[in-house]
């Protein structure tokens, strides 16, 4: 079991200078909207996936008034592990060296012609530089969030994304290869492209066709492997939210068939490559492979991408990221921190009790909340209680952490 | 600190910085900083520098063998009788040529392809030195082909193109090996890097 023990954020969104130390077990962090709360399990997560999961633009977490000075953003945390052993991550953001606005429009351009990403990543751990793939699997997380039943609803690149980070973090070497795959893939719609201008020649293709085949085999292979024993344990916590015994199925739809090993699915892999040629070279785009995925999701047979009500899609939601958390702790051996970001109070009595339940199970659970209604019943008389506001995070003591508090707190929800 | 507008009161200036601000890596920030400090620069040292600016763009050339950048061709190294004649050593630029020759482990030439296949940067094999290194194979003498592209998916694909182009001929092509960085431990390097190394591993 992990937890993290400190977090430290510098010029990290609202916050110029965090540092925080975390008890095990429930941890509850309440306050106002737009106080602060968020950034905290952001950080904690960019620790776990090394990417932040709100930033459309990462360099939007970049504090500007401050990191101008010290020159970057920075997330650290201290990890302890099942074994004692103590982790240390950090990951920085180099600030860019002048803020927006109208006066860089002519930089934009020319670095857009050149480097697509203005914001540089620094990620240590134990001190010593690494890249994501070396961070990601240090320490895992599962954060559900208020979106999340758009993994239902929403298009399929956040069904693929659910598989990526899932993968990612029970093996670093899956990271890598999507990394991989994606540059792959990049470099190859640009080279149709070319081809279809004649601006390169034919025989060029093959490299990239062989790297597609060899990342994108193995990527549809790891996730045909996984969906199985995922599919189980969502239909598990399902019946436990729910209460009933529907049929939940969570189906791989892959782009490409998988065969029976690795070395069949790459031969189904080629073949398809060579029958989506005609389509190739009408769109310009790689037609087959892991980035045309999806996920099925069934009760009883009926879709739930389509057809779902919006209490079965958060009921479904949430048991996929409770199986999510099951997986990882089966895979590593080791539960996950658990992140609820501000989705308690959308639940009914009985799943706010089965989630807090499960999410008890692991050894550190870190919840965002506006209510505060009657915390003791809620969250366990155990929980550790911290205040928010305005970017200032002061721990309460468990007798301060009465229904009065309330009275801190404000109840509006946007 | 919000950065002042631009200077135009001096058009002359205002060139310069944009000038400058069309360099690599340098900002606009940069590019003004640097513009005050040529101001203030005594004018002969200003002068040497536009010299020196002028000088390398009239008189730097292509090896017409090695492709590298020289003012005389064929350049100094492979004017030199005493270097293994039968060995090319292929790299991305000239100061991959420079950190080799740091070495003084290899004696052999060179041929330089400014540059490695990326179609999402507009190059493909066209772009490269490549033909000009598969005449200069034509010629026979060479045995032995060292590939020394970087271990990067593009470096990949240029060093895939080359081995594909050259299947059949009677050249002996070998890969520097990727290894562990010198001073590294074995606990603190990434998975791939250990594999590498793992399968490059020498008899003792
Ligand atoms: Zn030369």
């Amino acid at each position: 079991m992990a937890c993290i023990s400190r977090l430290s954020l510098t010029n990290f969104r609202s916050f110029e200078d965090l540092e925080l130390e975390l008890p095990s077990g429930v941890v509850v962090f309440f306050g106002a909207n737009a106080q602060g709360k968020t950034t905290l399990l952001e950080g904690v997560y960019l620790l776990a996936i090394a990417r932040s999961f709100r930033a459309e633009n990462e360099r939007e977490v970049v504090r500007f008034e401050s990191a101008a000075e010290s020159g970057q953003a920075l997330a650290g945390g201290e990890v302890l592990r099942k074994d004692g052993e103590r982790v240390t991550v950090h990951v920085g953001y180099q600030a860019p060296s002048h803020g927006p606005g109208p006066s860089n429009n002519g930089d934009e351009g020319k670095r857009g012609s050149t480097r697509p990403s203005p914001v540089r990543k620094e990620i240590r751990v134990n001190r010593v530089r690494t890249s994501a793939a070396g961070l990601v699997g240090a320490v895992n997380a599962v954060l559900f969030t208020a979106e999340d039943i758009q993994l239902v609803f929403g298009p399929p690149a956040g069904r693929r994304r659910y598989l990526n980070i899932l993968l990612s973090q029970s093996d670093p070497a899956y990271l890598r290869a999507l990394q991989r795959y994606s540059r792959v893939l990049q470099q190859r719609n640009r080279l149709l492209r070319m081809l279809r201008d004649g601006r390169a020649d034919p025989d060029e293709m093959s490299f990239w066709n062989d790297e597609l085949v060899r990342e994108g085999a193995w990527i549809t292979w790891r996730r045909h492997e996984t969906i199985g024993e995922l599919g189980k344990l969502c239909e598990e916590h399902h019946h436990s939210l729910s209460g009933m015994a529907e049929e939940v199925l969570v189906q791989y739809l892959p782009r490409v068939p998988p065969g029976e090993n690795l070395a069949a699915t790459e031969r189904s892999f080629r073949e398809s490559l060579v029958s989506a040629e005609g389509r190739e070279r009408a769109t310009h785009t790689t037609a087959v492979g892991p980035h045309r995925d999806d996920l099925g999701l069934r009760i009883d047979r009926v879709d739930m991408r389509a057809y779902a009500s919006r209490g079965q899609a958060r009921t479904l939601a949430l048991a996929l990221r409770l199986a999510e958390a099951a997986y990882l702790e089966s895979r590593r051996g080791e539960g996950p921190i658990v992140l609820l970001d501000d989705v308690l109070s959308e639940m009914d009595l009985t799943r706010r009790r089965r989630v807090l339940e499960q999410a008890s199970r692991f050894q550190q659970t870190l919840i965002t909340t506006t209510d505060m209604d009657d915390p003791h019943s809620f969250f366990g008389s155990a929980a550790h209680f911290f205040r928010v506001d305005s970017g200032r995070v002061t721990p309460l003591s468990n007798e301060a952490a009465t229904p009065a508090t309330t009275a801190l707190t404000n109840p509006v929800r946007d | 600190m919000s950065m002042g507008p631009l200077p135009a009161a001096s058009p002359s200036l205002a060139r310069l910085v944009q000038e400058l601000h069309k360099l690599p890596g340098i900002g606009p920030k940069s590019a003004q900083r640097l513009a005050y400090h040529l101001i203030r620069l005594p004018e002969d040292e200003a002068l040497a520098l536009a010299d020196a600016i002028t000088s390398v763009k009239r008189n730097v050339i292509f090896c017409q063998d090695c492709q590298n950048l020289t003012d005389i061709s064929p350049c100094s190294i492979c004017q030199e009788p005493r270097r293994n004649q039968g060995q090319i050593c292929v790299v991305e630029d000239p100061l991959d040529v420079m950190a080799l020759e740091r070495t003084h482990c290899y004696d052999g030439l060179y041929h330089v392809l400014h540059g490695v296949i990326s179609p999402l940067n507009g190059v493909t094999a066209h772009d490269l030195k490549l033909g000009d290194l598969f005449k200069r194979l034509e010629a026979g003498s060479v045995e032995e082909l060292v590939i020394a592209t970087n271990p990067t998916l593009e470096g990949e694909a240029t060093s895939m193109y080359i081995r594909r182009h050259l299947e059949g001929r009677d050249i002996r092509i070998t890969h520097l090996a990727r290894g562990l960085p010198v001073g590294g431990s074995l606990e603190y390097s990434d998975d791939q890097t250990l594999r590498r190394a793992f399968q490059g591993r020498q008899e003792l």
